[in-house]
């Protein structure tokens, strides 16, 4: 296959919109200067400021138990939804439950769920953004599980129970080392999506500084201005990203090109 | 009666937390937007309409036409760029494509706020931007780039087009090569072959794209907010100013309602779409 | 000989569709049987409700003489080889085999020396380590084979065994599948739609049409004494003329009487296969069946040849065989006699 000169020089112009703007700012992260008309040399300064404040300390820990907390309930939850979707009779109405968190708008299920813990007064805190972060954590891991389920060979499984295996031992044995990819991959992706979740951690934190996750805390830095530490945080929150994300790829070969 | 039991276990949990934190809330809020506002903020359980009626007022109603606006013009502009991105990766050579993908998705995949942020890093008066149109002497003054509707489009094509790139290369992917070589054997000149056969076989992913696009762009809160001018930019900003700083939550309900209203019907359209050309596939 | 597999009355409906219609079957200790037919003629759908994978709205299941019809997969003396092999991709080929006997809890000790055992018997102790995707499609097919051998099932079942395998690879698979048989003394019960493969194969065959059973007999009977005139256009070629039963033949419109073994009346069609019709220029007066035609066409197939002849309104085959140096070979548009033996004739009834 040949690609025409005006469809390559597209492509190139296309990946320098992408990847251009986030470039930039890594780059300005390591001037001295700290802002974007001069560079006055290489400094690490900014990122030494970065973690020695003490709200982007506490506002990543804050990240952490939230990502780590959601992705494992998710995780697990998923996985047994997707396993349950795939075998048993298809339902569109199934299918639209298990794709809406993907698509409602994240302020309509940001005030829906805040209006749903302040009618049954539940005080709002990290347990409640982690509640609410399940919601679209399961969404995504089921989309991925439920993708490796319908790419395998499913005799696998009544081969082993032709072999004689229980139920739990095909599970165990079987089925699961073979959606094993599709469930890091889906973790990891719900992991990078929670420490990446800004308005339903922001409505469902409630008042005061204690629940501060690092998107709102990075919210608030850029309602205040363009500042230095706001691109060495930026480069340092994207590079991990980046890293989860192509680790999941890794992991599952089809999970974004299904 | 085995296969229930196992089904039920396996479907309880996941679905029990759908509808105790998705659906059970979403009801909630549909409730609330028949009641009225209470004197401090909170609800009084009268039914009313007037919810509704505000929403269908000028002011309001110019909101939700300047934010369809603006989410059709960011989708426009998504599926163009997309589109020719996506032949281009289709035309490469097989070995580079799977990579190729994966640096389109990878920005999708890191923070929304920070892509946004570097917009503001590009667009202000000292950014790159207009520094290079300084240098290249196009214009002696910085330009207004930031803080307008140009601004809010260009932060939502740049977050969304990486989605219509994959949706629209998976439908170019299921495309049967040998119909473009057929098309071209039959002495079709390239845009003909274009528009009379690859198109029609990936319109599907074209509507795919472009009602995610448009779906997340309208109902949009963060884009506006940092990037766009003006307090009530679009919907998804007057949603979040009810709900935060006017207190009035079914006002704020009534207004979601109808986000979503507007999002379920693009979503059935795409439905109805995909379906009818499934079913034409089958028949031919 | 005891019986090792009985089915009785086999029904198996899905919603308005019924893929069984009241099956019944006996397959003796240490056959090699066949079920052939076209897809969807209801094989495949019999041999997992034998497995347990299916299970039938009527009828009974009987393995060795016990009743396992709602017995579960897991627990029949029986195994089945999945038509995509069914290898589990995560595991190494001496892990795959091990696998059915781990679920049975035997000691370590018997485990590795019975996948020893049968890895060396297929010719597979090289790649006791590999992974299927490192393997041949011939080499996963003995693995399946292997796994579930190991388990020394009373009746091994096997769906489409051959059909992921080129032709040649197919042909040899035939013969030793054939020669294991044999050897490890269990009965294999076969799925195909490869008649070739059948008549090879099998000590007996039942051939299956939307979901009834048809014909059940050894290779040669079907061959030579087809019951329908399904069966004898599924297995091999058949030439038809129709016509009426006699007690003597098949009175056949425009040509007269054709000779065979009758017990019909009525409406019928007296058959006979390409390779029992010779041509000649004249007609016989011994007594021998006598079609006249006109040669349409000549198809050379090496060992032999094969001539279509327009006779009373159809093409009747008749294969010759390759011609000597010199000898005459009909020409098309030739006028020739399609004559045959009347014991060669079969009289089937019309549908």
């Amino acid at each position: 296959m040949k690609m025409g000169a005006g469809l390559k020089l597209h492509l190139v112009l296309f990946y320098a919109f992408l990847y251009v703007p986030i470039l930039v700012l890594m780059a300005l992260s390591f001037n001295r200067a700290g802002l974007p008309t001069v560079w006055t040399g290489f400094s690490l300064e900014w990122y030494g400021k970065l973690f020695t404040a003490d709200p982007i300390i506490k506002a990543a820990r804050n990240t952490l138990i939230v990502a780590v907390i959601s992705t494992v309930l998710a995780t697990v939850i998923g996985t047994a939804l997707a396993v349950g979707v795939e075998t048993r009779r298809k339902s569109s109405a199934l299918d639209a439950v298990l794709f809406a968190p993907m698509i409602i708008p994240d302020i309509v299920l940001a005030i829906a769920l805040l209006s749903f813990y302040s009618f049954l007064n539940v005080t709002l805190g990290l347990h409640s953004i982690i509640l609410s972060h399940v919601v679209f954590n399961i969404a995504f891991v089921v989309a991925v599980v439920r993708t490796r389920m319908r790419n395998f060979d499913h005799s696998i499984l009544e081969a082993s129970a032709d072999l004689g295996a229980s139920e739990f031992t095909t599970f165990r044995r079987v089925l699961l080392p073979a959606i094993a990819p599709g469930v890091i991959a889906g973790a990891l992706l719900s992991f990078t999506l929670s420490v990446d979740e800004f308005i339903i951690a922001f409505f469902t934190a409630g008042p005061g500084s204690s629940s501060t996750t690092l998107p709102m805390q990075i919210y608030a830095m850029i309602r205040f201005g363009v500042t230095p530490e706001i691109n060495a945080m930026a480069t340092i929150v994207m590079l991990v990203s980046f890293t989860l994300v192509l680790v999941a790829q890794r992991a599952d070969k089809e999970v974004f090109t299904r | 009666m085995r296969n229930t039991l196992k089904s039920v276990i396996l479907l309880a949990p996941g679905l029990g937390w759908l509808a105790l934190f998705m659906v059970i809330p979403c009801a909630l809020i549909f409730t609330y937007a028949f009641f009225e506002r209470g004197v401090y903020g909170g609800i009084d359980y009268i039914f009313t309409f007037e919810n509704f009626q505000r929403a269908a007022d000028p002011l309001y109603l110019g909101i939700f036409l300047r934010s369809a606006k603006i989410a059709g013009l960011a989708t426009l502009f998504a599926i163009l760029l997309a589109y020719p991105a996506a032949y281009a990766i289709t035309r490469a050579p097989q070995r580079y494509q799977t990579a190729l993908l994966i640096f389109v998705i990878l920005p999708f995949w890191s923070n929304y706020l920070i892509r946004t942020y570097a917009w503001i890093v590009m667009l202000n008066r000292e950014g790159l931007i207009n520094q290079s149109l300084i240098g290249l002497g196009v214009t002696s003054e910085p330009l207004p780039l930031l803080y307008n509707n140009f601004a809010v489009i260009v932060g939502l094509v740049y977050n969304y087009t990486p989605f219509v790139v994959l949706a629209i290369y998976s439908s170019l992917n299921r495309i049967n090569r040998e119909t473009i070589e057929a098309s071209e054997d039959l002495g079709a000149p390239g845009f003909t072959t274009f528009r009379r056969v690859i198109l029609p076989q990936t319109i599907t992913g074209v509507a795919a794209g472009g009602v995610f696009v448009f779906v997340l762009s309208i109902g949009n809160f963060i884009t506006p907010d940092l990037l766009g001018g003006g307090r009530l930019q679009m919907v998804g900003n007057l949603i979040y100013d009810q709900f935060l700083s006017a207190r009035d939550w079914p006002f704020g309900a009534a207004l979601s309602m109808f986000l979503i209203a507007v999002m379920m019907a693009l979503l059935f359209t795409q439905a109805v779409l995909t379906n009818r050309a499934a079913g034409e596939g089958r028949a031919s | 000989m005891s019986t090792g597999v009985e089915l009785r009355n086999i029904v198996k409906r899905y919603g308005t569709f019924t893929a069984i219609d009241s099956v019944s079957l006996s397959i003796r200790d240490n056959e090699f049987f066949a079920l052939l037919g076209p897809s969807g003629c209801g094989k495949t759908t019999l041999l997992r409700t034998l497995a347990g994978f299916e299970m039938p709205q009527e009828g009974t299941v009987l393995v060795g003489g016990q009743d396992v019809t709602h017995t579960r997969p897991r627990n029949r003396p029986l195994n089945l080889m999945f038509q995509s092999y069914a290898l589990f991709p995560h595991m190494s080929v001496e892990r795959n085999v091990a696998y059915g006997l781990e679920m049975e809890k035997l000691p370590r000790d018997e485990i590795r020396s019975r996948v020893a055992e049968v890895l060396a018997s297929a010719q597979l102790t090289q790649f006791a380590n590999r992974k299927p995707d490192q393997l041949s499609g011939g080499q996963r097919q003995r693995v399946a084979l292997a796994r579930a051998l190991v388990k020394r099932p009373r009746v091994l079942l096997l769906d489409e065994p051959l059909s992921a395998l080129d032709k040649k690879l197919r042909e040899e698979m035939q013969l030793e599948l054939k020669r294991m048989q044999s050897e490890v003394g269990i009965t294999f019960l076969i799925v195909t739609h490869d008649q070739e493969e059948a008549l090879v194969m099998a000590d007996r065959i039942a051939v299956l049409r939307d979901g009834r059973l048809e014909q059940v007999g050894a290779p040669q009977e079907l061959y030579e004494h087809p019951s329908s005139r399904f069966v004898a256009n599924f297995i091999g070629v058949m030439n038809f003329l129709d016509g009426t039963a006699t007690r003597e033949g098949v009175e056949v419109p425009g040509i007269g009487l054709l000779k065979g073994e009758s017990t019909l009346s009525g409406p019928a069609s007296i058959a006979v296969r390409p390779e029992r019709v010779t041509l000649t220029t004249e007609a016989p007066t011994d007594g021998r069946n006598a079609v006249p035609g006109t040669v349409e066409d000549i198809a050379y197939h090496g060992i032999d040849l094969v001539a279509h002849v327009r006779a009373a309104g159809t093409s009747i085959a008749a294969r010759i065989p390759a011609a000597r140096v010199g000898e005459k070979v009909p020409q098309p548009g030739q006028p020739v006699f399609c004559v045959w033996e009347p014991e060669y004739s079969r009289v089937l009834p019309l549908n």
